[in-house]
C-alpha cells in the first residue's frame, strides 16, 4: 500500500509530516514535526476503515496510561474525514529490528527492558487498559545497544487481529490467515484463553505474553513457534524445554533460573495461577543485572590455544579484553565476529561483560 | 461556563471540568479533553509580556527529555492580546506539602525514592542548561503511578554563559542567599540546589521550616542545625551530603547529579549480589552471606560486602583483579577476573571471573 501521507503536508495548521517511518497491520506512521512547539513527533495514520475504529478506541486507552514506559500520547483529531493520533516520538527502534541486530539476547539486556515491560503493563493494568498485542514490533527502544529506553506502544489495537485468528481457528481458512502479517506476528505472544475465546480476555493476557516475549528474546524462539502451528503448543501450554544456549555458559545461570521461574510462571495456562503484573514488576524489582551503556566492536585474537580468553577492537579503537565465560550467543565466538559488550576498568585493557554476538 | 482568569475562547474541544487555581504566576484550570477523554490543566500566564519570548522559552523547556517533567500538548494565543495559555498534562497529585504531612509519615525508603526522583528530574533539567528558579513543595506532585513531576517552568531560565539577573524571582524561603546580593546576580543551577535543600527540610520534617531558614535573607548555613534534627532521619551520609545544598557559598553546593546518584545508591543499598565459580560451584555473595575467603595454592582472598559494594579486606599472595593488584579497601568493579597465580606460573594460574548483579530502580 502506498503512503497516506507525503512529507511537506500539514495538518491542522501544525504537524508538518517530515517522514514516513513505518507501518503495522492497523495503522501508518510518520515523524512529523508539531510547529507549535518545535518538536518532533510520531504521526499514526489508520489505514482504512475498519482499522479507523479501532484506532479510535486504542487513541483512548493509550491516553489513560501515562508512565515513563508508555508512549505518551499527545493529541488526536479529525480532519478531512480521516483519524490522525500524535504520540511522543522516540529515538529508538522497535524492538523486531533490535533483534534483526542482536540474537537472542543475553540475559542482562532481556532482563533490563523485560523489567521496563512488566512495570508499562502494571500501569497499563492501573488504568484498567489490556494491550492485548505485546510483542517485539509493539516495543521501542532506545537508539543504543543498551535499549536504555523502553516504551510500550499500541495499546488495545490488536483487536481485530483476534479476530481474525478466532475465525481462522474456527474455521481452519489458513488462506485469510497467512494473508495478515499483523495477526501472524502476534500469534506467537498470544495467551491460550485468547485463542479460544477473545472476547473475555483479562489483564492476564498481558502476562502470559510477557513471558512469551521473555521466551522469545532469551531464545530466539517464541515458546510454541511461530505461524498457526503454534496453536496447539499454545492451547495445549505445556512448559516450553529450556532453550539449550542457555547451558552453553554457566556463568550466566543464576540470572537466568531467575528469569526462568518467573517465564514458567507467566505460561500458566490458567490465566488465574499466573502472576498479576504488579507481582511481575516486583519480581522484577528483586532481579539484578548489569545495565549500562554498551560498545560495539571485532573479535580481533584469542591469544592462547583453547582460548580462555580473547580480545576485542572496539569502533572506537580502543582494545578490550574479555574471557570466555563472558560470552553469550548460539555460536562459539570467532575471529571477526562482530560483538556487543560493555566495559569495566582492567589493566592494561579494559574488560568486556557481557560479550554478545551481533549481526 | 468559562471560569474567571480566562480570557481566552478555549476550542471546544475542551471542557470546563469545575475547577481552578490560583497561583503566582497564573491560574490553572481542569478542562477535559473531549477527544481524548482525559483531564487537562490550561494554564494562562499572569504577565503577559512578550509573549515570543515566552514561546521560544517554552520550546526550549519542551526539549527537556524527562520523565520527571510534566508534558505540554498545545498553546494558544491570544487574538487581541500578547497572552498564552498552555494545555498541560493534568497531574492530580498529592503535591509534595501534602506528601509532607502524611499520616502515617512515609517510611525513610519512600522519602528517599521521592527526594530520588525530584534529584533526577532537576538534573536533567540542568543537563539542558535550564534552571527552574521556583522549586518549592508545592511545584512537584507525586502520579497516579507514584512518578513524581515537577512543574511550573514559568520563572525558569536557560543558563548561559555569562547569564544573569536583575530580578530575585521566586519564593521567599526558597529564594537562595545570594538572590540577596547586589544586582546583577550572577544565573546558575545553584539556585535550584539551594531551592531543593529548603524543600527537603519541608519534606522530611513534616512542613515545618527551621527558623534561620524562615528569615529573609536566610540565616548561612553554619548557623542552621542539620537534617539530623528533622522530623525524618536519613542516613548519615545522605544527611551530610543534603546539608550542603543549603550553605551560603553557591560553589560549596552539591550538583543534583552527585545527589541524585548518592540516593540511588542509598535506594538499592544491601540489594546487589555478587556470583562465581571456584572449584567447579557457584556462589552468591550477598546481604545474608557477606563474606568469602577464595584460596588458589598460596594465594588467598576475602571479600566483603558493605550493603553499597563488595570490597577486599585481605590478599595474601599474587591475586590480580583485571590484571591490577587490589588495595585494601577498595570496591570492585561490577565485572572483573580474579587471577591467583602470576604471569610466571603460565597455564597454572587460576582464573575466576566475577559479576555483581545490580538492581534497577524503575518506577
Amino acid at each position: 500500500m502506498g503512503n497516506l501521507l507525503d512529507p511537506g503536508q500539514v495538518l491542522l495548521d501544525r504537524y508538518l509530516v517530515e517522514s514516513y517511518l513505518n507501518e503495522g497491520g492497523m495503522q501508518q506512521v510518520f515523524a512529523a514535526k508539531d510547529q507549535s512547539f518545535n518538536r518532533h513527533v510520531a504521526l499514526k495514520v489508520p489505514k482504512n476503515d475498519s482499522a479507523e475504529r479501532r484506532f479510535d478506541r486504542s487513541a483512548h486507552l493509550s491516553a489513560r496510561i501515562t508512565h515513563p514506559n508508555v508512549a505518551k500520547t499527545l493529541d488526536y483529531f479529525e480532519e478531512g474525514g480521516k483519524s490522525y493520533l500524535v504520540e511522543e516520538l522516540i529515538d529508538g527502534i522497535d524492538l523486531g529490528r533490535y533483534l534483526e541486530k542482536c540474537d537472542p539476547l543475553d540475559p542482562h539486556l532481556a532482563a533490563h527492558i523485560l523489567h521496563h515491560l512488566a512495570r508499562a503493563l502494571a500501569a497499563s493494568h492501573h488504568a484498567n487498559v489490556i494491550h492485548r498485542d505485546l510483542k517485539p514490533s509493539n516495543i521501542i527502544v532506545g537508539n543504543d545497544l543498551a535499549a536504555s529506553v523502553v516504551k510500550v506502544t499500541d495499546f488495545g489495537i490488536a483487536k481485530m487481529a483476534e479476530e481474525e485468528i478466532t475465525s481462522a481457528v474456527d474455521g481452519g481458512n489458513e488462506d485469510s490467515i497467512t494473508a495478515s502479517k499483523t495477526a501472524m506476528g502476534a500469534l506467537p505472544y498470544m495467551a491460550p484463553e485468547m485463542i479460544e475465546d477473545s472476547k473475555h480476555a483479562t489483564v492476564a493476557v498481558d502476562v502470559w505474553a510477557w513471558g512469551a516475549l521473555a521466551y522469545r528474546l532469551l531464545s530466539g524462539e517464541p515458546p510454541y513457534g511461530s505461524g498457526l502451528k503454534a496453536v496447539t503448543g499454545i492451547i495445549a501450554a505445556k512448559t516450553p524445554p529450556k532453550p539449550t544456549i542457555w547451558q552453553k555458559n554457566s556463568h550466566f545461570e543464576p540470572l537466568l533460573t531467575e528469569l526462568w521461574n518467573i517465564i514458567v510462571s507467566s505460561l500458566n495456562k490458567d490465566p488465574k495461577q499466573r502472576p498479576t503484573a504488579n507481582q511481575l514488576a516486583e519480581k522484577c524489582d528483586k532481579l539484578g543485572y548489569i545495565y549500562g551503556p554498551r560498545a560495539s566492536g571485532m573479535i580481533e585474537t584469542f591469544p592462547v590455544r583453547n582460548w580462555s580468553y580473547g580480545f576485542i577492537l572496539g569502533d572506537n579503537k580502543h582494545k578490550v579484553f574479555f574471557h570466555r565465560q563472558s560470552f553469550f550467543g548460539v555460536s562459539d565466538p570467532t575471529v571477526g565476529m562482530k560483538v556487543a559488550y560493555s566495559t569495566f576498568p582492567g589493566s592494561p585493557h579494559v574488560r568486556a561483560f557481557p560479550v554478545v554476538p551481533l549481526n | 461556563m468559562p471560569p474567571t482568569g480566562v480570557t481566552f475562547k478555549i476550542p471546544a474541544r475542551y471542557e470546563y471540568a469545575g475547577s481552578s487555581l490560583e497561583g503566582g504566576q497564573g491560574y490553572v484550570h481542569i478542562y477535559k479533553d473531549t477527544f481524548l477523554q482525559r483531564r487537562v490543566a490550561i494554564k494562562e500566564m499572569k504577565h503577559p509580556g512578550d509573549a515570543d519570548t515566552l514561546r521560544d522559552e517554552l520550546a526550549k523547556i519542551r526539549e527537556i527529555r524527562s520523565r520527571h517533567v510534566v508534558e505540554v500538548y498545545d498553546l494558544f494565543e491570544a487574538k487581541r492580546s500578547d497572552r498564552v495559555a498552555l494545555v498541560e498534562e493534568y497531574v492530580p497529585g498529592p503535591t509534595l506539602e501534602d506528601l509532607a504531612k502524611l499520616q502515617p509519615p512515609l517510611s525513610e525508603n519512600q522519602a528517599i525514592r521521592i527526594l530520588w526522583q525530584i534529584a533526577y528530574g532537576l538534573t536533567d533539567v540542568h543537563a539542558h542548561n535550564i534552571i527552574h528558579r521556583d522549586i518549592k513543595p508545592r511545584n512537584i506532585k507525586q502520579d497516579d503511578e507514584r512518578v513524581i513531576k515537577i512543574l511550573d517552568f514559568g520563572l525558569s531560565s536557560i543558563m548561559a554563559p555569562g547569564a544573569e539577573t536583575v530580578a530575585a524571582r521566586g519564593t521567599t524561603h526558597y529564594l537562595a542567599p545570594e538572590m540577596y546580593d547586589t544586582r546583577p546576580i550572577p544565573l546558575s543551577s545553584e539556585i535550584d540546589v539551594y531551592a531543593f535543600g529548603v524543600t527537603v527540610w519541608y519534606f522530611l520534617n513534616r512542613g515545618i521550616l527551621p527558623t534561620q531558614l524562615k528569615e529573609v535573607p536566610p540565616q548561612p548555613q553554619s548557623l542552621t542545625r542539620s537534617l539530623q534534627g528533622a522530623t525524618t532521619v536519613l542516613p548519615q551520609r545522605i544527611t551530610d551530603l543534603l546539608d550542603r545544598t543549603i550553605d551560603r557559598n553557591p560553589s560549596n553546593r552539591p550538583k543534583m547529579e552527585s545527589i541524585r546518584d548518592a540516593l540511588h545508591e542509598q535506594l538499592t543499598s544491601g540489594q546487589h549480589r555478587l556470583v562465581f565459580h571456584h572449584n567447579g560451584e557457584q556462589q552468591v555473595l550477598s546481604k545474608d552471606n557477606p563474606r568469602v575467603t577464595l584460596k588458589a595454592g598460596k594465594a588467598s582472598l576475602k571479600i566483603n560486602y558493605d550493603q553499597f559494594n563488595f570490597v577486599v579486606e585481605s590478599v595474601e599472595g599474587n591475586v590480580y583483579f583485571n590484571n591490577t593488584k587490589p588495595d585494601i579497601g577498595m570496591g570492585l568493579p561490577k565485572s572483573f577476573v580474579i587471577t591467583f597465580g602470576d604471569s610466571s606460573e603460565g597455564p597454572g594460574r587460576t582464573f575466576v571471573p566475577v559479576t555483581v548483579l545490580c538492581p534497577e530502580v524503575v518506577l
